[in-house]
Protein backbone atom coordinates (compact mmCIF):
# COMPACT_ATOMS: atom_id res chain seq x y z
CA UNK A 1 0.00 0.00 0.00
CA UNK A 2 1.55 3.44 -1.00
CA UNK A 3 2.08 6.25 1.74
CA UNK A 4 -0.55 8.79 1.01
CA UNK A 5 2.29 11.45 0.37
CA UNK A 6 3.63 9.16 -2.24
CA UNK A 7 0.02 9.20 -3.48
CA UNK A 8 -0.45 13.10 -3.29
CA UNK A 9 2.49 13.24 -5.59
CA UNK A 10 1.96 11.42 -8.01
CA UNK A 11 -1.23 12.92 -8.02
CA UNK A 12 0.38 16.35 -8.60
CA UNK A 13 3.02 14.98 -10.77
CA UNK A 14 0.60 14.14 -13.37
CA UNK A 15 -2.19 16.79 -13.19
CA UNK A 16 0.97 19.18 -13.95
CA UNK A 17 2.30 16.92 -16.72
CA UNK A 18 -1.53 16.66 -18.53
CA UNK A 19 -1.86 20.68 -17.61
CA UNK A 20 1.21 20.93 -20.09
CA UNK A 21 0.29 18.30 -22.54
CA UNK A 22 -2.56 19.99 -23.17
CA UNK A 23 -1.28 23.32 -22.98
CA UNK A 24 0.79 22.15 -25.81
CA UNK A 25 -1.89 20.74 -27.72
CA UNK A 26 -4.08 24.33 -27.90
CA UNK A 27 -1.12 26.08 -28.70
CA UNK A 28 -0.57 23.69 -31.22
CA UNK A 29 -4.18 23.72 -32.74
CA UNK A 30 -3.80 28.03 -32.55
CA UNK A 31 -0.93 27.39 -35.14
CA UNK A 32 1.81 28.54 -32.12
CA UNK A 33 4.69 29.44 -34.51
CA UNK A 34 7.60 28.56 -31.98
CA UNK A 35 5.94 25.38 -31.75
CA UNK A 36 6.71 24.61 -35.52
CA UNK A 37 9.96 26.06 -35.03
CA UNK A 38 11.03 23.51 -32.79
CA UNK A 39 9.23 20.37 -34.42
CA UNK A 40 11.60 21.50 -37.43
CA UNK A 41 14.60 21.84 -35.21
CA UNK A 42 13.47 18.33 -33.70
CA UNK A 43 13.70 17.00 -37.44
CA UNK A 44 16.42 18.17 -38.85
CA UNK A 45 18.70 17.30 -35.21
CA UNK A 46 17.24 13.60 -35.31
CA UNK A 47 17.57 13.60 -39.21
CA UNK A 48 21.53 12.22 -39.32
CA UNK A 49 20.30 9.29 -36.36
CA UNK A 50 17.71 8.05 -38.89
CA UNK A 51 19.69 8.16 -41.96
CA UNK A 52 21.73 5.33 -40.17
CA UNK A 53 18.82 3.84 -39.07
CA UNK A 54 17.89 3.76 -42.51
CA UNK A 55 20.96 2.61 -44.09
CA UNK A 56 21.18 -0.67 -41.27
CA UNK A 57 17.47 -1.43 -41.07
CA UNK A 58 16.53 -1.15 -45.09
CA UNK A 59 18.24 -4.33 -45.98
CA UNK A 60 16.15 -6.12 -43.33
CA UNK A 61 13.08 -4.47 -44.39
CA UNK A 62 13.45 -5.48 -47.97
CA UNK A 63 13.44 -9.24 -46.60
CA UNK A 64 10.85 -9.03 -44.24
CA UNK A 65 8.83 -7.45 -46.85
CA UNK A 66 9.61 -10.38 -49.92
CA UNK A 67 8.90 -12.65 -47.58
CA UNK A 68 5.68 -11.52 -45.97
CA UNK A 69 4.31 -9.65 -49.40
CA UNK A 70 5.78 -11.84 -52.18
CA UNK A 71 2.11 -12.84 -53.29
CA UNK A 72 0.47 -9.24 -53.33
CA UNK A 73 3.68 -7.69 -54.99
CA UNK A 74 3.33 -10.56 -57.79
CA UNK A 75 -0.79 -9.68 -58.40
CA UNK A 76 0.03 -5.88 -57.97
CA UNK A 77 3.01 -6.54 -60.61
CA UNK A 78 0.17 -8.26 -62.84
CA UNK A 79 -2.36 -5.44 -62.74
CA UNK A 80 0.15 -2.85 -63.89
CA UNK A 81 1.58 -4.52 -66.51
CA UNK A 82 -2.23 -4.49 -67.59
CA UNK A 83 -2.85 -0.52 -66.94
CA UNK A 84 0.23 -0.27 -68.92
CA UNK A 85 -0.48 -1.69 -71.95
CA UNK A 86 -3.91 0.09 -71.42
CA UNK A 87 -2.52 3.46 -71.06
CA UNK A 88 0.03 3.33 -74.01
CA UNK A 89 -3.65 2.50 -76.45
CA UNK A 90 -4.12 5.96 -75.04
CA UNK A 91 -1.03 7.97 -74.55
CA UNK A 92 -1.25 8.65 -78.52
CA UNK A 93 -4.84 9.84 -78.25
CA UNK A 94 -3.75 12.24 -75.74
CA UNK A 95 -0.45 13.58 -77.41
CA UNK A 96 -3.00 15.21 -80.31
CA UNK A 97 -5.00 16.90 -77.64
CA UNK A 98 -1.53 17.91 -75.61
CA UNK A 99 -0.04 19.26 -78.56
CA UNK A 100 -3.34 21.09 -79.87
CA UNK A 101 -3.56 22.57 -76.28
CA UNK A 102 -0.24 23.78 -76.40
CA UNK A 103 -0.65 24.94 -79.67
CA UNK A 104 -3.96 27.39 -78.76
CA UNK A 105 -2.53 28.36 -75.35
CA UNK A 106 1.03 29.59 -77.66
CA UNK A 107 -1.60 31.82 -79.53
CA UNK A 108 -3.64 33.17 -76.65
CA UNK A 109 -0.53 34.07 -74.38
CA UNK A 110 -1.63 31.83 -71.84
CA UNK A 111 0.75 30.23 -68.94
CA UNK A 112 1.52 26.70 -69.27
CA UNK A 113 1.73 24.12 -66.25
CA UNK A 114 4.40 22.69 -68.70
CA UNK A 115 6.58 26.05 -68.31
CA UNK A 116 7.01 25.61 -64.40
CA UNK A 117 10.31 23.80 -63.19
CA UNK A 118 9.89 20.87 -61.37
CA UNK A 119 12.31 18.37 -59.26
CA UNK A 120 11.90 14.81 -59.47
CA UNK A 121 12.04 13.19 -56.00
CA UNK A 122 11.47 9.47 -54.72
CA UNK A 123 8.93 9.24 -51.05
CA UNK A 124 11.25 7.61 -48.91
CA UNK A 125 9.18 7.15 -46.34
CA UNK A 126 5.56 6.33 -45.98
CA UNK A 127 3.33 7.22 -42.86
CA UNK A 128 5.79 6.90 -40.40
CA UNK A 129 3.76 5.31 -37.04
CA UNK A 130 -0.07 4.35 -37.13
CA UNK A 131 -1.18 8.04 -36.44
CA UNK A 132 0.56 9.74 -39.29
CA UNK A 133 -1.54 9.02 -42.45
CA UNK A 134 -1.77 12.21 -44.14
CA UNK A 135 2.00 12.98 -44.82
CA UNK A 136 4.99 11.35 -46.66
CA UNK A 137 8.77 11.95 -46.44
CA UNK A 138 9.82 13.04 -49.67
CA UNK A 139 14.24 12.83 -50.71
CA UNK A 140 14.65 16.27 -51.85
CA UNK A 141 14.93 19.31 -49.44
CA UNK A 142 15.60 23.42 -49.64
CA UNK A 143 19.16 22.29 -51.71
CA UNK A 144 17.36 21.33 -54.27
CA UNK A 145 14.79 23.80 -54.69
CA UNK A 146 12.38 22.73 -52.57
CA UNK A 147 10.46 25.25 -50.16
CA UNK A 148 7.19 25.07 -47.92
CA UNK A 149 4.32 25.20 -49.86
CA UNK A 150 5.22 23.55 -53.29
CA UNK A 151 2.39 21.75 -55.32
CA UNK A 152 3.53 17.79 -55.35
CA UNK A 153 2.01 16.19 -58.40
CA UNK A 154 2.49 13.10 -59.77
CA UNK A 155 1.51 11.60 -63.64
CA UNK A 156 -2.16 11.31 -62.61
CA UNK A 157 -2.52 14.72 -60.52
CA UNK A 158 -2.24 16.67 -57.20
CA UNK A 159 -0.90 14.99 -53.91
CA UNK A 160 -0.06 17.14 -51.59
CA UNK A 161 2.32 20.57 -51.00
CA UNK A 162 5.30 20.67 -49.02
CA UNK A 163 4.38 21.23 -45.61
CA UNK A 164 7.92 21.70 -44.33
CA UNK A 165 11.34 21.92 -46.76
CA UNK A 166 14.01 20.47 -44.45
CA UNK A 167 17.89 20.63 -45.98
CA UNK A 168 17.68 17.29 -47.34
CA UNK A 169 14.28 15.68 -47.37
CA UNK A 170 10.88 17.15 -46.64
CA UNK A 171 7.53 16.52 -45.15
CA UNK A 172 4.64 16.40 -48.08
CA UNK A 173 0.98 16.98 -46.33
CA UNK A 174 -1.11 15.15 -48.55
CA UNK A 175 -4.43 16.21 -50.29
CA UNK A 176 -6.56 13.91 -48.25
CA UNK A 177 -5.10 15.66 -44.90
CA UNK A 178 -8.37 17.56 -43.12
CA UNK A 179 -6.19 20.91 -43.18
CA UNK A 180 -5.54 21.07 -46.89
CA UNK A 181 -7.32 23.32 -48.88
CA UNK A 182 -7.05 23.92 -52.81
CA UNK A 183 -9.40 26.68 -55.09
CA UNK A 184 -10.67 24.03 -57.69
CA UNK A 185 -12.61 24.25 -60.40
CA UNK A 186 -14.98 22.18 -62.26
CA UNK A 187 -14.10 22.22 -66.04
CA UNK A 188 -17.64 21.74 -67.58
CA UNK A 189 -19.31 25.15 -66.41
CA UNK A 190 -16.21 27.09 -64.85
CA UNK A 191 -17.11 26.98 -61.13
CA UNK A 192 -14.54 27.93 -58.82
CA UNK A 193 -15.34 26.25 -55.26
CA UNK A 194 -12.80 25.75 -52.04
CA UNK A 195 -11.60 21.91 -51.53
CA UNK A 196 -10.44 19.69 -48.04
CA UNK A 197 -9.44 16.24 -47.37
CA UNK A 198 -11.55 14.39 -46.08
CA UNK A 199 -9.38 12.51 -43.43
CA UNK A 200 -6.73 9.01 -43.64
CA UNK A 201 -10.02 7.31 -42.85
CA UNK A 202 -10.98 8.49 -46.57
CA UNK A 203 -7.58 7.92 -48.38
CA UNK A 204 -9.06 8.54 -52.08
CA UNK A 205 -11.55 11.47 -52.36
CA UNK A 206 -12.06 15.16 -51.14
CA UNK A 207 -14.81 17.33 -50.37
CA UNK A 208 -15.95 20.50 -52.32
CA UNK A 209 -18.12 22.40 -49.83
CA UNK A 210 -17.71 26.31 -50.18
CA UNK A 211 -18.77 28.02 -53.49
CA UNK A 212 -20.46 25.42 -56.10
CA UNK A 213 -24.34 26.07 -56.35
CA UNK A 214 -24.64 25.71 -60.15
CA UNK A 215 -25.42 22.21 -61.90
CA UNK A 216 -22.76 19.95 -61.59
CA UNK A 217 -22.88 16.70 -62.47
CA UNK A 218 -21.40 12.86 -60.99
CA UNK A 219 -18.29 12.53 -63.59
CA UNK A 220 -17.36 16.21 -64.27
CA UNK A 221 -13.24 16.91 -64.23
CA UNK A 222 -12.11 19.02 -61.15
CA UNK A 223 -8.85 20.83 -61.55
CA UNK A 224 -7.17 23.69 -59.60
CA UNK A 225 -8.26 26.84 -60.29
CA UNK A 226 -5.29 28.90 -60.02
CA UNK A 227 -5.36 32.57 -59.54
CA UNK A 228 -3.20 35.54 -58.31
CA UNK A 229 -2.32 34.82 -55.11
CA UNK A 230 -3.41 30.72 -55.12
CA UNK A 231 -0.33 28.11 -53.66
CA UNK A 232 -1.38 26.41 -56.63
CA UNK A 233 -0.97 26.73 -60.36
CA UNK A 234 -4.29 26.55 -62.28
CA UNK A 235 -5.22 23.17 -64.45
CA UNK A 236 -3.58 20.67 -61.66
CA UNK A 237 -5.48 17.64 -62.50
CA UNK A 238 -7.53 16.62 -59.19
CA UNK A 239 -10.34 14.41 -60.10
CA UNK A 240 -13.70 13.53 -61.23
CA UNK A 241 -17.01 14.56 -59.14
CA UNK A 242 -18.35 11.36 -57.81
CA UNK A 243 -21.44 12.49 -55.59
CA UNK A 244 -23.22 15.45 -55.67
CA UNK A 245 -25.18 16.35 -51.90
CA UNK A 246 -27.46 19.26 -51.81
CA UNK A 247 -27.01 21.25 -48.79
CA UNK A 248 -28.85 24.67 -47.58
CA UNK A 249 -26.28 26.50 -48.98
CA UNK A 250 -25.71 24.94 -52.15
CA UNK A 251 -23.86 21.86 -53.21
CA UNK A 252 -21.38 19.72 -51.40
CA UNK A 253 -19.34 17.63 -54.39
CA UNK A 254 -17.54 14.50 -53.14
CA UNK A 255 -14.00 14.03 -55.86
CA UNK A 256 -12.90 10.69 -56.50
CA UNK A 257 -8.79 11.53 -56.64
CA UNK A 258 -7.10 10.87 -59.54
CA UNK A 259 -3.76 10.20 -58.06
CA UNK A 260 -3.63 7.94 -55.39
CA UNK A 261 -2.19 9.50 -52.43
CA UNK A 262 -1.76 6.40 -50.69
CA UNK A 263 0.39 4.58 -53.00
CA UNK A 264 3.25 7.29 -54.52
CA UNK A 265 7.11 6.60 -55.15
CA UNK A 266 7.92 9.18 -57.29
CA UNK A 267 6.69 12.68 -56.84
CA UNK A 268 7.10 15.93 -58.79
CA UNK A 269 7.53 19.07 -56.70
CA UNK A 270 6.58 22.05 -58.72
CA UNK A 271 8.26 25.15 -58.12
CA UNK A 272 5.83 27.63 -58.56
CA UNK A 273 5.73 30.32 -55.85
CA UNK A 274 2.73 32.59 -55.81
CA UNK A 275 2.61 36.11 -56.98
CA UNK A 276 2.75 38.33 -53.61
CA UNK B 1 19.35 9.20 -11.23
CA UNK B 2 21.68 11.20 -13.97
CA UNK B 3 22.91 7.54 -15.10
CA UNK B 4 18.74 6.55 -15.62
CA UNK B 5 17.86 9.79 -17.14
CA UNK B 6 20.96 9.10 -19.84
CA UNK B 7 19.95 5.44 -20.51
CA UNK B 8 16.51 6.44 -20.95
CA UNK B 9 16.81 8.86 -23.36
CA UNK B 10 19.12 6.44 -25.24
CA UNK B 11 16.44 4.04 -25.21
CA UNK B 12 13.99 6.57 -26.32
CA UNK B 13 15.92 7.55 -29.20
CA UNK B 14 16.70 4.29 -30.42
CA UNK B 15 12.80 2.94 -30.37
CA UNK B 16 12.13 6.81 -32.07
CA UNK B 17 14.99 5.34 -34.59
CA UNK B 18 13.06 1.87 -34.95
CA UNK B 19 10.01 3.51 -35.38
CA UNK B 20 10.55 5.94 -38.01
CA UNK B 21 13.08 3.02 -39.84
CA UNK B 22 12.29 -0.80 -39.60
CA UNK B 23 8.98 -0.37 -38.43
CA UNK B 24 7.69 2.22 -40.24
CA UNK B 25 7.86 -0.08 -43.25
CA UNK B 26 7.27 -3.53 -41.34
CA UNK B 27 3.74 -3.53 -41.81
CA UNK B 28 1.11 -6.32 -41.54
CA UNK B 29 -2.51 -5.29 -42.43
CA UNK B 30 -1.60 -1.92 -42.70
CA UNK B 31 -0.58 -1.86 -38.73
CA UNK B 32 2.76 -1.15 -37.42
CA UNK B 33 4.52 -1.71 -34.38
CA UNK B 34 3.89 1.79 -31.39
CA UNK B 35 7.34 0.64 -30.15
CA UNK B 36 7.17 4.28 -28.34
CA UNK B 37 3.88 3.63 -26.94
CA UNK B 38 5.35 0.36 -25.58
CA UNK B 39 8.77 1.89 -23.91
CA UNK B 40 6.42 4.19 -22.20
CA UNK B 41 4.18 1.57 -20.59
CA UNK B 42 6.82 -0.70 -19.83
CA UNK B 43 8.67 2.18 -17.84
CA UNK B 44 5.15 2.65 -15.87
CA UNK B 45 5.57 -0.98 -15.13
CA UNK B 46 8.93 -0.65 -13.87
CA UNK B 47 9.49 2.25 -11.93
CA UNK B 48 6.16 2.88 -10.96
CA UNK B 49 3.66 5.68 -11.86
CA UNK B 50 5.45 8.99 -11.45
CA UNK B 51 8.12 8.12 -12.66
CA UNK B 52 7.00 6.42 -15.68
CA UNK B 53 4.37 9.29 -16.48
CA UNK B 54 7.16 11.65 -16.44
CA UNK B 55 9.28 9.39 -18.97
CA UNK B 56 5.87 8.66 -21.08
CA UNK B 57 5.68 12.50 -21.16
CA UNK B 58 8.81 13.37 -22.32
CA UNK B 59 8.80 10.02 -24.90
CA UNK B 60 5.62 11.26 -26.14
CA UNK B 61 6.35 14.50 -27.05
CA UNK B 62 9.78 13.20 -28.59
CA UNK B 63 7.13 10.94 -30.93
CA UNK B 64 5.39 14.60 -31.13
CA UNK B 65 7.95 16.20 -32.65
CA UNK B 66 9.63 13.49 -34.60
CA UNK B 67 6.23 12.35 -36.15
CA UNK B 68 3.68 14.30 -37.35
CA UNK B 69 0.76 14.24 -34.61
CA UNK B 70 -0.34 16.87 -33.26
CA UNK B 71 2.04 18.66 -30.07
CA UNK B 72 1.08 17.08 -26.92
CA UNK B 73 -1.14 14.64 -28.52
CA UNK B 74 1.48 11.62 -27.49
CA UNK B 75 2.64 13.55 -24.80
CA UNK B 76 -0.42 13.41 -23.01
CA UNK B 77 -1.37 9.78 -23.64
CA UNK B 78 1.78 8.28 -23.16
CA UNK B 79 2.04 9.96 -19.64
CA UNK B 80 -1.60 8.78 -19.26
CA UNK B 81 -0.44 5.50 -20.23
CA UNK B 82 2.47 4.48 -18.12
CA UNK B 83 0.87 6.20 -15.11
CA UNK B 84 -1.80 3.57 -15.05
CA UNK B 85 0.50 1.09 -16.28
CA UNK B 86 2.47 2.54 -13.04
CA UNK B 87 -0.36 1.52 -10.76
CA UNK B 88 -1.02 -1.79 -12.43
CA UNK B 89 2.57 -2.68 -12.08
CA UNK B 90 2.50 -1.82 -8.29
CA UNK B 91 -0.49 -4.08 -7.78
CA UNK B 92 0.67 -7.26 -9.98
CA UNK B 93 4.19 -6.51 -11.57
CA UNK B 94 5.53 -9.68 -12.33
CA UNK B 95 9.26 -9.88 -13.70
CA UNK B 96 8.55 -12.38 -16.57
CA UNK B 97 8.25 -12.33 -19.90
CA UNK B 98 4.84 -13.70 -20.00
CA UNK B 99 3.27 -10.34 -17.60
CA UNK B 100 5.46 -8.04 -19.78
CA UNK B 101 3.53 -9.19 -22.99
CA UNK B 102 0.13 -9.27 -21.81
CA UNK B 103 0.43 -6.08 -20.01
CA UNK B 104 2.58 -4.10 -22.62
CA UNK B 105 -0.61 -5.88 -25.07
CA UNK B 106 -3.08 -4.33 -22.54
CA UNK B 107 -1.40 -0.55 -22.09
CA UNK B 108 -0.72 -0.48 -25.89
CA UNK B 109 -4.50 -0.98 -26.73
CA UNK B 110 -5.76 1.71 -24.27
CA UNK B 111 -3.04 4.08 -25.99
CA UNK B 112 -4.33 3.23 -29.32
CA UNK B 113 -7.93 3.96 -27.92
CA UNK B 114 -7.08 6.94 -25.97
CA UNK B 115 -4.81 8.42 -28.95
CA UNK B 116 -7.67 7.81 -31.30
CA UNK B 117 -10.09 9.13 -28.76
CA UNK B 118 -8.29 12.74 -28.26
CA UNK B 119 -6.89 12.80 -32.10
CA UNK B 120 -10.78 12.99 -32.87
CA UNK B 121 -11.41 15.77 -29.78
CA UNK B 122 -9.42 17.88 -31.18
CA UNK B 123 -10.63 17.45 -35.17
CA UNK B 124 -7.94 15.31 -36.30
CA UNK B 125 -8.59 12.09 -38.34
CA UNK B 126 -5.50 10.55 -37.87
CA UNK B 127 -6.41 6.92 -38.32
CA UNK B 128 -6.22 5.03 -41.84
CA UNK B 129 -8.35 1.86 -42.14
CA UNK B 130 -10.47 0.09 -38.97
CA UNK B 131 -9.79 1.53 -35.66
CA UNK B 132 -10.29 -2.32 -34.38
CA UNK B 133 -7.21 -3.68 -36.31
CA UNK B 134 -5.42 -1.07 -35.26
CA UNK B 135 -5.90 -1.87 -31.68
CA UNK B 136 -5.52 -5.63 -31.86
CA UNK B 137 -2.55 -4.96 -34.75
CA UNK B 138 -0.45 -2.99 -31.94
CA UNK B 139 -1.33 -4.92 -29.17
CA UNK B 140 -0.07 -8.09 -30.41
CA UNK B 141 2.90 -6.32 -32.03
CA UNK B 142 3.91 -4.37 -29.24
CA UNK B 143 3.17 -7.89 -26.94
CA UNK B 144 6.02 -9.31 -28.58
CA UNK B 145 8.41 -6.57 -28.32
CA UNK B 146 7.80 -6.59 -24.69
CA UNK B 147 9.87 -8.70 -23.37
CA UNK B 148 13.32 -7.02 -24.94
CA UNK B 149 11.73 -3.86 -24.33
CA UNK B 150 10.98 -5.11 -20.57
CA UNK B 151 14.62 -5.97 -20.68
CA UNK B 152 16.38 -3.18 -21.66
CA UNK B 153 14.09 -0.55 -19.32
CA UNK B 154 14.91 -2.57 -16.28
CA UNK B 155 18.89 -2.55 -17.43
CA UNK B 156 18.08 1.38 -17.34
CA UNK B 157 16.40 2.21 -14.30
CA UNK B 158 18.43 -0.18 -12.01
CA UNK B 159 16.82 -2.87 -10.07
CA UNK B 160 13.20 -2.42 -10.02
CA UNK B 161 12.37 -3.40 -6.28
CA UNK B 162 15.12 -0.65 -5.00
CA UNK B 163 13.59 1.93 -7.19
CA UNK B 164 10.32 1.21 -6.03
CA UNK B 165 11.52 1.71 -2.18
CA UNK B 166 13.47 4.93 -3.32
CA UNK B 167 10.05 6.34 -5.23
Amino acid sequence: MAAPAHRGRSWYTIGLLVLTALTLLTLDFRGFGPLESAQNTARGVFGPARSVGDAVTTPVTNGLDGLFNYGELEDRNAELEARIAELEGEIFATQVDADELARLKAELGLESIDDIPVQVAQVVSGPLGNFSGNTVEIDRGKLDGIRDGMPVITGAGLVGRVLSAGRNRSTVQLITDTEFTVGVRITQDGEVGLAHGDGAGSPDQITIDQGISGSVSVGDLVITSGGRTSRFPPGLAIGIVSDVIKKDRGLELKVALNADPANIGFVNVVQFAPQE
Amino acid sequence: MLLTTARMIGVTLVALILQTTLFADLRIGGVAPEIVLAVAAIAGFVAGPNRGAVAGFWMGLAYDLILDTPIGLAALTFCLVAYAAGFAGEVAFRPNWWFASGACAVASAGGVVMLFIVSTLVGKDLVTGSLLRLIVGVALFNALLAPAIMAVVRWSYGRPHELRAAT
